[in-house]
């Protein structure tokens, strides 16, 4: 029987080679439980997502900065995507700069949430390669440091 | 500046098709030259592909199938909103004087397609990919700021299903009741899967022409008379910080309107890009159909049904007819045409004078609105 040849789906974002692209610090920082962007060395811009050229100014002088850990609750629903008898908690945070992001809350119900909850960030990692964290109500956490969830790539 | 019209549109069957892209290509294509007899396909000077397909080159590949050797094949790729970016484009190379046939052909191959590899660039959504999570988002802060319900949500998917009931083109063929969207099953709070579109395989076709060869192709051109589009960025984090009003829509639909010198209340027909229930009451209001707000109102009230204020995705939108991607915003166009024609069947909205169309992509980052008229002044 002639074996079909099939094509290997490239990967078309390398963005976590140090070879080949400026972002890979983004996820170096994931693998190390950080979660981190770039702030701006000239206007001081904070970018969210991160940037290898600030957009407010163009320089291409920017430090990299761990996004505030705390934030609130924007908005959260339970998603039965995936998984129709365990739902999972998504929020959209605002972090205490300002910035927004999706998310996972682990530790509480969904009866137990509010908007303008303050929340913080727990785990911080890749899952099969891409960029994955999750919130916890304020107060709800015995440890003090997050944990790095599985990575695979 | 080389005015431009719509003179002729077709479609490949919206749904779960066993048809690979080509297959979709030509029968989508096909439908469209066939509509214009009068117009050889060796006569058409540009071909623009609006697809979201990872193969390269396709422009070339859809005019070699079809028989066409145009002077500009090109593609454009903008996600959702690619079908109204390729129409927009098309304007521009026609206005220009450049080239004065144009066929713009949406197509995409989505059914066998996981959403997930289309969003790797956002970073701001912490593994969080899929649509409706941004969906839900606006719902919740529309519903509330506003009071707004999730009957009024359904209600624009019993609407959207019930006109694409009509469309022997679209995916659903069903109309549903407001029980059955009421108690389908929720996918992310607080919307429910009849409150999100599908996914969908399909292309759609219209060819687009200059003021004398759409005089003379044809006795019912439809003018584009104004267009507007807005790009704010490309992630969830960095677009619609308000979540109830979107940028894109008010910039897009404030500089179409302005070109074509038409108010909001002379809309008697749009199609709207309904990816989610929310989206239609959110764009009611950005549209400046409904005042800000009151969108959930408008739906209930009936104002855009077949007979109201404006008549809203008469081919069923993406909830009725499907999404797939780059031919939704083409297949908008196709609807626009028949109505102006007087060929929707039983979908038919009186006589149409001003049409809209409205494309948007990637949780409302990119918007897209052209407005349509029976008049090219």
């Amino acid at each position: 029987m002639v074996e079909i040849a099939t094509r290997k789906q490239p990967n078309r974002y390398p963005w976590e080679n140090k070879k080949q692209s400026g972002i890979y610090r983004f996820f170096d920082g994931l693998e190390k439980g950080k979660l981190l962007s770039t702030k701006c060395k000239r206007c001081h811009h904070f970018n969210w997502p991160p940037m290898i050229v600030c957009t407010k100014c163009l320089s291409d002088q920017v430090l990299w900065r761990e996004l505030p850990k705390g934030g609130q609750i924007i908005a959260y629903s339970l998603s039965y995507i995936g998984n129709s008898q365990h739902p999972e908690l998504i929020c959209t945070i605002e972090l205490s700069n300002g910035l927004r992001m999706l998310g996972r809350i682990i530790g509480s119900k969904y009866k137990d949430l509010s908007y303008g909850l303050k929340v913080t960030r727990k785990n911080v990692g890749l899952v099969e390669g891409r960029p994955f964290w999750t919130y916890e109500l304020v107060g709800r956490s015995k440890s003090k440091e997050g944990k790095t969830v599985t990575q695979s790539r | 500046m080389n005015r431009v019209a719509l003179v002729a549109g077709g479609l490949a069957r919206f749904g779960k098709r066993e048809a690979s892209w080509r297959d979709l290509a030509a029968e989508g294509g096909k439908a469209t030259l066939e509509d214009l007899p009068e117009l050889s396909p060796e006569k058409i000077d540009g071909v623009i592909v609006a697809t979201a397909d990872e193969e390269p080159y396709l422009a070339a590949v859809a005019s070699e199938i079809l028989g066409i050797k145009p002077k500009i094949a090109t593609r454009v790729e903008n996600l959702c909103s690619s079908g109204g970016t390729a129409i927009t484009v098309a304007y521009s190379l026609i206005s220009s004087g450049l080239i004065n046939k144009v066929l713009v052909l949406g197509v995409e191959k989505m059914c066998h397609r996981q959403t997930v590899p289309l969003l790797e660039w956002d970073f701001t959504r912490g593994g969080v990919l899929m649509p409706a999570a941004w969906g839900a988002v606006y719902a919740q802060k529309h519903m509330e700021k506003f009071g707004t319900t999730e009957e009024q949500l359904a209600l624009i998917s019993v609407k959207n299903h019930r006109l694409s009931s009509m469309n022997p083109f679209a995916h659903f063929q069903k109309p549903i009741t407001l029980n059955e969207v009421m108690s389908s099953r929720h996918v992310v709070t607080p919307l429910k899967l009849y409150d999100c579109c599908s996914k969908s395989d399909g292309a759609a076709g219209v060819i687009l022409a200059g003021e004398d060869e759409a005089r003379s192709l044809t006795d019912t051109p439809v003018w584009i008379k104004g267009l507007g589009e807005s790009s704010q960025g490309a992630t969830f984090g960095n677009v619609n910080p308000e979540y109830v009003t979107w940028p894109c829509v008010k910039i897009a639909a404030k500089e179409a309107y302005q070109t074509a010198r038409v108010e909001a209340n002379k809309i008697d027909l749009a199609m709207l890009h309904d990816a989610f229930t929310i989206n239609e009451i959110i764009e009611y209001e950005d549209l400046g159909f409904a005042r800000k707000g009151e969108g959930g109102r408008f739906i209930e009230q009936g104002q855009s049904e077949i007979g109201g204020k404006v008549a809203v995705n008469t081919h069923g939108g993406l909830i009725g007819v499907g999404p797939p991607i780059g031919a939704t915003g083409v297949a908008q166009a196709v609807e626009i045409l028949a109505q102006f024609r007087g060929t929707a069947g039983k979908r038919q909205v009186g006589r149409v004078e001003n049409g809209l169309t409205l494309n948007l992509s990637a949780s409302v980052s990119t918007g897209n609105v052209i407005i349509y008229g029976r008049n090219s002044h």
